[in-house]
């Protein structure tokens, strides 16, 4: 028995340094461009794009450089592929699912024009489910396919693939508005668009302070905040808290970090339904807010004359078709991130044409051009780090790292990524309301081939101030992220 | 004679690990294809070597781990327990403050691998000890929620315990599986980062999964020698009827204890890699569905069996994975033309109007291929525990069964 054991071990022995003797001459080579030398050029590329040929070009490459591009993952001759990380089926899955159609249908449009540097754009998109180890899962599965994210839905997940983000070079859009982002400390490999949820909710809170005191004579006195654990939830209710302090609105009740994934909020609603807060401000999904406030509104507690508002993704038209819509559409009143369906912008036209081309039956939400203003910003980099003859993993990243702005033709504000993060935080606010009238005039939710021969067409979602920036959002000194664990 | 199945000449014959020459080239063929399976050059499986699937078979052999531990417990001592995740989760919890980094509130010691890894065993094998009694005590379905309390109360601990585990929902790092001899910059071995081998460039991934193959056939070949001992014959006498064990000596109390503790020393070891492995975890990962999948690894695999639980483990963890390939495939088809193309017409819904069962957009009509995969795994439960409740190794036992008596019927 034993002298078998042994030459069994022998025989594994033996495979291990077969392996090892294999293992060597298969080493991918398709990859073949030299990390050395792809480093070289990307330090030099800003140099180039800045329109000045002349000034310090490498000698190599100074004469030919278009047509030799260094790649590594992702990309071939004719075709780039980009990774979502995309929650489909978790708790946002609703309204990543539309933002994901809005990339499907910008880089259609994009390649039926020839694609960027040539290449065809195709999407790798993986189901993240808004479940941390999901998203690290899918994250590691597409690392080794795409040369970047098109976008990485929700906040604590994104935080999680940022150490591996910075470690292997990669660049990733975030699909969630945490301040986080606009600090140089996190955000390295992440470009924030929009604005972020703590000066979102002083926008807001702002906004509906003045409507308040203008309509009724006297302002409002208490505040009730709560928000989901995590970043998501901590930054926005940071942003509120600041701004009620500056409002000098009392905090009745506090449920920061109290809202968790998978339990029944009954605290939370026990907390706002006995508080009698004249604006209550709940950051969560749209599922988990609208069980709050009906929890609420079946309690003695409940105030028919507060107003109530929350980070934009607690939102979603769905509400309009609950039982409680009337009285929600009556009292919300919320902030958003981009321009709305049928917002008069240039870069509303191309958007409508392409999306009719992809999907005529799509539904009108407004979250349709958040996935096409991702994707181009994404396309700005892209194009960038192809102007610098680099569209490695690196090569994209160190383009973004040199990019200025990106000119999202009014379909939200434009980033800033060159200056301080004071500097180049976003501060303008989409302020909306629900329209429940609209909405049943039209006979419900209409998809966006109808809405094209309609003479108007509303998501649900009424937009009653289009970048709104309220002195407290505009006076605020943002040096790093307003929340962090 | 020496070729007559079933004929054993001595009990060592017969108590064998492997005791026909067939097995043993078998197991031999399949080694040698696990060990070289990274250099992708086994023509037909170049696939399973690219380092996307190396990672899908990496989270398997370390949920293999995890899997044999519940199979002592539950196929081999009888007793079903629901609580495996919590042992899963105390491993790497313990791995977490003894080999992670301190930081934003975080304990963290920063001690090297051969110092967490066993330690994450043995303190879920001490929780292991000290909940047992509670669970000796019941048996059955009660012992079933017994063990369901616990994932619960771990739950509950876990997502409460921040400066442990980061709290809930927002979770925290792990130690990387790097060896180090203390807490020296270089590391010995580097597993996470890609690097030559005795000269040989091996990515992180192929570094890995020769790791976890080895610990996984320690850990294989532990528990199939457990069978063969005192303690693993004392297990199932219990397991079949626990009175008669009782009447012929065997300590039933003690024996649970000892079930309970291996249990969770296996579950300890494989949260601790996992946990690692994946590098971000959050508390409520460690919660009841973690627990249903390794009993549906066992169940599936073939309750009582060291190789019915791997191949559970395999097939289990594959499975998603293999669904959303043959999709894509399906739907290139679909567009690509060729022989199949009918399938994938029938099976792809690729836009509006195009009615298919699976659908490969964001939106619109159509199941997701991560709906469908969600389905099948439900669908495959029910199906083995009603026709085949031996499981994959049944089935497996079912063909050798037919070949043996080839061409006759019995």
């Amino acid at each position: 028995m034993k002298r078998q054991r042994l030459r069994w071990l022998a025989l594994l022995v033996v495979f291990v340094l077969v392996v090892a003797a294999c293992g060597g001459d298969d080493d991918t080579g398709d990859t073949s461009a030299p990390d050395t030398t792809a480093s070289v050029d990307t330090t030099a590329g800003p140099d180039t794009t800045a329109s000045t040929d002349t000034t310090a070009a490498p000698d190599t490459t100074a004469g030919e450089t278009p047509s030799e591009m260094l790649t590594d993952v992702g990309v071939t001759d004719d075709t780039i592929t980009v990774g979502l990380l995309s929650d489909l089926t978790g708790p946002f899955g609703g309204l990543v699912g539309l933002i994901v159609a809005g990339q499907q249908a910008f880089w259609a449009n994009v390649n039926a024009q020839g694609g960027v540097a040539g290449r065809q754009v195709e999407l790798e998109i993986f189901d993240t489910g808004y479940v941390t180890q999901q998203h690290v899962e899918g994250y590691r599965e597409l690392k080794d396919k795409v040369v970047a994210f098109g976008h990485s839905t929700g906040s604590p997940q994104t935080i999680a693939i940022n150490e591996d983000l910075k470690a292997d070079n990669i660049l990733a859009i975030p699909l969630t508005w945490y301040s986080g982002w606009t600090d140089p400390v996190i955000g390295t490999n992440l470009p924030q668009h929009s604005t972020p949820y703590c000066i979102e909710a002083m926008n807001v809170l702002g906004y509906i302070y003045d409507e308040w005191e203008a309509s009724r004579g006297a302002p409002p006195e208490t505040i009730a905040v709560a928000g989901d654990v995590g970043d998501y939830g901590g930054d926005s209710v940071a942003g509120a808290l600041l701004a009620a302090e500056v409002l000098g609105l009392e905090v009745v009740y506090n449920g920061d970090q109290q809202i968790v994934a998978g339990q029944e909020p009954t605290a939370v609603v026990e907390g706002i339904a006995t508080s009698g807060a004249d604006i209550v401000h709940v950051t969560t999904n749209s599922g988990v807010y609208g069980a709050i406030f009906s929890g609420v509104l079946g309690s003695p507690g409940f105030r028919d004359d507060a107003v109530w508002t929350g980070a934009g993704p607690s939102f979603s038209p769905a509400m309009l078709g609950t039982e409680f819509a009337q009285q929600i559409a009556a009292q919300a009143t919320f902030g958003f991130y981009n321009a709305g369906w049928g917002a008069d912008v240039p870069g509303f036209a191309e958007m409508e044409a392409a999306l009719l081309a992809a999907n005529p039956e799509l539904p009108v939400t407004d979250f349709l051009s958040e996935g096409w203003v991702e994707a181009m910003i994404l396309k700005a980099v892209l194009e960038a780090a192809a102007a610098n003859g680099d569209l490695t993993q690196a090569g994209v990243l160190s383009a973004f790292q040199s990019l200025d702005t990106v000119d999202l033709q009014g379909l939200a504000p434009n980033p800033r990524y060159a200056g301080t993060p004071n500097e180049n935080v976003n501060r303008e606010t989409y302020i909306i309301k629900l329209d429940l009238a609209g909405f049943a005039a039209q006979g419900g939710p209409l998809n966006i081939g109808a809405a094209a021969e309609a003479e108007s067409a509303t998501s649900g979602f009424a937009f009653v101030e289009n970048l709104f920036t309220h002195p407290i959002a505009e006076d605020f000194e943002f040096n790093e992220a307003c929340w962090t664990g | 004679m020496r070729t007559r199945p079933l004929l054993y000449t001595s009990y060592e014959a017969e108590q064998a690990i492997l005791p026909t020459w067939s097995q043993r080239i078998a197991i031999a063929i399949l080694l040698g294809i696990a060990v070289v399976l990274p250099a992708e050059f086994i023509p037909g499986l170049r696939w399973l070597g690219a380092d996307d699937w190396l990672d899908v078979l990496i989270r398997a052999m370390i949920f293999g781990i995890g899997a044999l531990g519940l199979n002592i417990l539950t196929g081999l001592a009888g007793q079903v327990s629901l609580g495996h995740a919590f042992f899963v989760g105390l491993g790497a919890y313990t791995a977490a403050v003894l080999g992670g980094t301190a930081g934003r509130g975080l304990w963290g010691l920063d001690l090297p691998i051969w110092i967490w890894l066993p330690a994450a065993g043995v303190v879920a094998a001490v929780v292991g000890i000290i909940v047992a009694p509670t669970a000796v005590r019941v048996r059955g379905l009660y012992l079933a929620f017994v063990t369901l309390g616990l994932v619960f109360i771990g739950e509950h601990i876990f997502r409460a315990a921040a400066p442990i585990t980061g709290g809930g929902a927002i979770g925290r790092r792990f130690p990387s599986l790097d060896v180090k001899l203390w807490k020296e910059e270089e590391s010995l071995v580097a597993l996470s980062s890609d690097g030559p081998w005795f000269g040989i460039e091996l990515t992180s991934e192929t570094k890995t999964y020769l790791f976890l193959l080895a610990l996984l056939i320690v850990f294989a070949v532990t528990t199939k020698n457990l069978t063969r001992t005192r303690v693993g014959r004392a297990f199932m006498s219990i397991r079949d009827r626990d009175i008669a064990a009782e009447v012929m000596g065997v300590a039933e109390t003690r024996n649970k204890l000892l079930a309970f503790a291996l249990s969770s020393f296996y579950a300890g070891i494989a949260g601790a890699l996992l946990a690692s492995f994946i590098g971000t975890m959050i508390p409520e990962s460690f919660n009841l569905f973690m627990s249903i999948q390794f009993i549906a690894i066992v169940l599936i695999g073939g309750a009582g069996t060291v190789a019915g639980t791997l191949f559970g483990t395999f097939f289990v963890l594959t499975l998603p994975r293999l669904v959303r390939d043959a999709t894509d495939w399906l739907s290139d088809t679909a567009s690509g033309g060729g022989a199949l193309q009918w399938l994938g017409d029938f099976l792809i819904t690729s836009g509006p109007g195009d009615f298919g069962l699976v659908s490969t957009q964001a939106v619109g009509p159509g199941l997701s291929i991560f709906q469908i995969n969600v389905i099948l795994y439900g669908l495959l439960i029910i199906g083995f525990l009603i026709f085949e409740p031996l499981g994959l190794f049944g089935i497996w036992i079912k063909i050798r069964n037919y070949w043996k008596g080839w061409p006759f019927t019995y």
